[in-house]
């Protein structure tokens, strides 16, 4: 039982002059697992790494469970890299497959006996401990390496990309099994991935950086419903969120001929770096069809549409004026199309324009010139 | 791009890209082109591949399913897993064998594989079989001499401080992600597995005290089983030989890359270091010297390129392309050969074509049919040389090469005849260790105590 903290931690590889990762504090609760994810580059495995102690900490330091561990060796620091690539013995029953780490390590007997049996019912293998790798399923034997990792009974576990290596329907599989594992366990558990997907089914709360700085950090609702910058809000969720740069007139987000009423709050709050404009946000499904005649809504022009049966998705342009400050897409899903979940029995042609109302509860707006989300926490 | 996408390493760059799509269409990404590899079966699991394409070699333990299968004229190791692992893997092997590190040869990765009912695959990572060499695994099948953990191991320390020296962080160190080849009485290893591997301009401690560290759980575990499986000589200490891997990588790490310090007057002792380094097979590219401030010392650092010291003088006088140890056996026999001709003044080159002519290729040559694809012909060659010795000391008298040769033949070289049945015994266990077959993954055979009620698995199938 350990909580982990990164305090001010710098990695910059040599010949660099960027850090990889720069002056990160995060604090991973005891018992907390924390998904650190990011795109590629992003530092987040260079984290992982130096709290593994496989990678140098330029400046800063690192505790586990209060011990200042910066500059410790692995092994030394009582955590697993978890199931990387376990092998399985045939010759050896699964109970020996699962304590063998232990033996070397000297843990008496009985012990080892106590912690493989107390792994084995968690992971449903209790009936097969006397079976060889043979006689299982392929899934059994990854619960089988899975057990060589918790028998350690570490302070930490890292897991890096876990599921990489495992083809779609065994990753999803495992994702659930991995997520129930460890609210069983209770151990301190740090995972890096890039994929958000993962971040928010598995994390009790996300840490999402970029070019080695921390963005956000905190439940996967959290990140979903208040994303603090633009990064986090195009990160995060998928389909992902539409967002674009509109100007501001007269309080309101001009669009095309339209206009979209905006929390007066986030308006007061933009600054003269921002040249009139503001961010606008929302996802997929905070959007629906409106009447013509609606006021506060916006004219999409349908380029395609998909029918899952229980959702319909339209894809459109937003109708501009044609300005280039209106054109200034930032990020969206299928090419910088507009996505809108609606009613499948609703879904109009392509070609067709339709005009769009955005829920302003579930709107998100951000300050082009720092991206930060408005209206500013004060 | 930024310098710290290149080097990430959970998403590769170069080549396949892991963020793109998988192809809709096959797609083999090739360092070579061989024809025949479009017309094997991709659409099929490899592990429901015919007999006909495989060739029957023993293989490691893997969590992934690997076959051997006859491409054209060559024998490949295929390995089924999923494409970004498959693509980065291909890239890193490529990268090693560019800084001519003893890794298995990329051949080519292949992506958009589908079933007939147009359902997606995995993708397939093809190496290239390394000719003659074998899993630890079927070494310790055969007769073995007692000291084989301990020649294994120290094989596997020279790998690791070569990829370490290379900046090579490989994150899975055993014996089952090596393969061995017979180098005279020793043996070299060579990596088979990079899955987990990364390259960095060189290593911190701690990923080289991780990977050393690991490697020496990893051996253990594996002497472990073969003892379980009564495949280990009694006398063997498990965990005496996985420190032993410990012992081996640090001494020679430390004769390879520790500071010397001398007195002015000592300069002999650099070129005995550097003697010592080509002993150990290293060639050192430059030593770095530096006077201490006061000037009463020299401290010497030599930089290390890579082991084969001997092996490249003798492909430089042969062609001869062999291990280290066999190269210095050859060597030596060549030394023997111009004075025994009495040809001390020639150019060694020169003699050097002779004793192909008159020694070495008359010898390989006497090499049985079925043999060939078992014995390299350096290692024969080095082995009736011992062989021929151990009769010399029995009669009390030399004994002719031919002499030699046909009592090698006839009492010695069965040993290497690894028979069929072994081989699927030794595959059968491999197999025990897949995790990530699909046709395996769910085993719903009631009467192997298999109950779906008990499966986490199951649950989540049926959710």
């Amino acid at each position: 039982m350990a909580e982990v903290k990164f305090e001010n931690v710098t990695r910059i590889y040599p010949g660099n002059t960027e850090p990889s990762v720069d002056d990160l504090n995060l604090d991973i609760k005891d018992g907390e697992f924390l998904v650190l994810v990011g795109p590629s580059g992003c530092g987040k495995s260079t984290t992982l790494r130096m709290l593994a102690g496989l990678e140098e900490v330029n400046k800063g330091k690192i505790f586990i469970g209060g011990k200042d561990v910066t500059t410790m060796q692995p092994k030394d620091r009582d955590i697993a890299m978890v199931f990387q690539n376990y092998a399985l013995y045939p010759h050896m029953t699964v109970e020996d497959n699962m304590g063998f780490a232990l033996k070397i390590a000297g843990t008496p007997k009985d012990q080892i006996k106590q912690r493989v049996r107390k792994a084995a019912e968690i992971l449903d293998l209790t009936e097969f401990l006397d079976r060889k790798p043979k006689a299982l399923s392929g899934g059994q034997r990854q619960r089988v390496a899975m057990g060589r990792a918790i028998v350690r009974e570490p302070k930490v576990f890292l897991m890096d990309e876990p599921l990489s290596n495992l083809d779609a329907k065994l990753r999803v599989q495992t994702r659930t099994q991995i997520a129930a594992l460890q609210r069983q366990l209770g151990v301190t558990t740090l995972y890096v991935t890039h994929d958000q997907t993962e971040a928010l089914t598995m994390g009790d709360r996300i840490a999402v950086i970029k070019l080695g700085i921390l963005q956000q950090v905190g439940a996967p609702t959290e990140l979903y419903d208040r994303p603090a910058n633009v990064f986090v809000a195009g990160f995060i969720g998928s389909p992902s969120m539409n967002i674009n740069t509109h100007p501001v007139v007269n309080g309101k987000a001009k669009i095309g001929n339209d206009t979209i009423d905006l929390d007066p709050a986030a308006v007061a709050d933009l600054t003269p770096e921002d040249k009139g404009q503001i961010v606008l946000g929302f996802r997929p499904e905070d959007a629906d069809l409106a009447d013509s005649s609606d006021a506060n809504a916006f004219s999409l022009k349908v380029m395609n549409v998909e029918d899952l049966g229980s959702d319909g998705y339209i894809y459109g342009n937003i109708l501009t004026d044609g300005s280039a400050a209106e054109t200034a897409a930032m990020m969206s899903d299928q090419n910088k199309l507009t996505t809108i979940r609606v009613n499948p029995r609703q879904l109009p042609k392509v070609g067709d324009v339709v005009k769009i109302k955005i829920d302003p509860t579930k709107m998100h707006l951000f300050a082009p010139s720092t991206e930060l989300r408005l209206p500013l926490d004060k | 791009m930024d310098p710290r996408a290149i080097k990430a390493t959970s998403v590769q760059t170069a080549g396949i890209d892991a963020n793109v799509a998988e192809p809709k269409a096959l797609k083999i990404t090739a360092a070579s082109s061989n024809p025949k590899m479009f017309t094997l079966p991709w659409e099929k699991p490899l592990a429901t591949w015919p007999d006909d394409l495989l060739v029957n070699l023993p293989r490691g333990i893997s969590r992934h399913v690997v076959r051997f299968v006859r491409v054209g004229q060559e024998t490949d190791a295929m390995k089924e897993i999923t494409r970004p692992v498959a693509a980065r893997e291909y890239e890193l092997l490529r990268r090693l064998q560019k800084l001519d590190l003893p890794t298995v040869k990329p051949i080519a990765v292949v992506t958009g594989r589908h079933d007939r009912e147009g359902n997606p695959m995995e993708a397939i990572l093809v190496t290239e079989h390394l000719k003659f060499s074998l899993p630890y695994r079927a070494l310790f099948a055969g007769n073995l001499r007692p000291d084989t953990a301990d020649r294994l191991i120290d094989a596997l320390a020279v790998l690791l401080v070569r990829l370490h020296l290379a900046g090579f962080y490989w994150g899975d160190v055993s014996l089952s992600n090596v393969l061995f080849l017979r180098d005279a009485d020793a043996f070299s290893a060579y990596l088979v597995d990079a899955e987990t591997g990364a390259l960095y301009p060189s290593l911190t401690d701690g990923q080289r005290e991780y990977d050393i560290d690991l490697a020496r759980t990893n051996i253990i575990g594996e002497l472990m089983d073969l003892s379980s499986g009564k495949l280990l000589p009694d006398e063997v200490d498990e965990i005496g030989v996985g420190n032993r891997l410990v012992d081996r990588y640090h001494s020679l790490w430390s004769v390879l890359t520790d500071v010397d310090q001398f007195d002015p007057d000592e300069m002999w002792k650099i070129e005995q270091r550097v003697e010592k380094l080509n002993e150990l097979g290293f060639d050192v590219d430059e030593l770095e010297m530096k006077t201490t401030d006061d000037g009463k010392c020299v401290m010497v650092r030599p930089r290390v390129v890579d082991a084969g010291y001997a092996s490249r003088k003798l492909l430089r006088l042969t062609g001869l392309d062999v291990q280290e140890n066999q190269a210095r056996r050859l060597l030596n026999d060549l030394d023997a050969y111009r004075a025994s001709t009495w040809r001390e003044g020639e150019d060694l080159e020169i003699v050097a074509t002779d004793w192909m002519r008159e020694v070495f290729e008359p010898t390989v040559h006497m090499i049985p049919a079925e043999y060939r694809s078992q014995i390299e012909p350096a290692q024969f060659f080095h082995e009736v040389l011992t062989h021929r010795w151990y009769l010399a000391e029995k009669a009390g008298h030399d004994v002719p090469m031919g002499e030699a040769v046909v009592s090698y033949i006839k009492n010695v070289l069965p040993k290497y005849q690894l028979d069929a049945k072994a081989v699927d015994a030794i595959n059968a266990e491999a197999d025990s260790g897949v995790m990530d077959d699909e046709a395996s993954f769910y085993d719903s055979d009631e009467d192997d105590g298999y109950n779906p009620d008990h499966d986490p698995d199951a649950a989540v199938w049926a959710s």
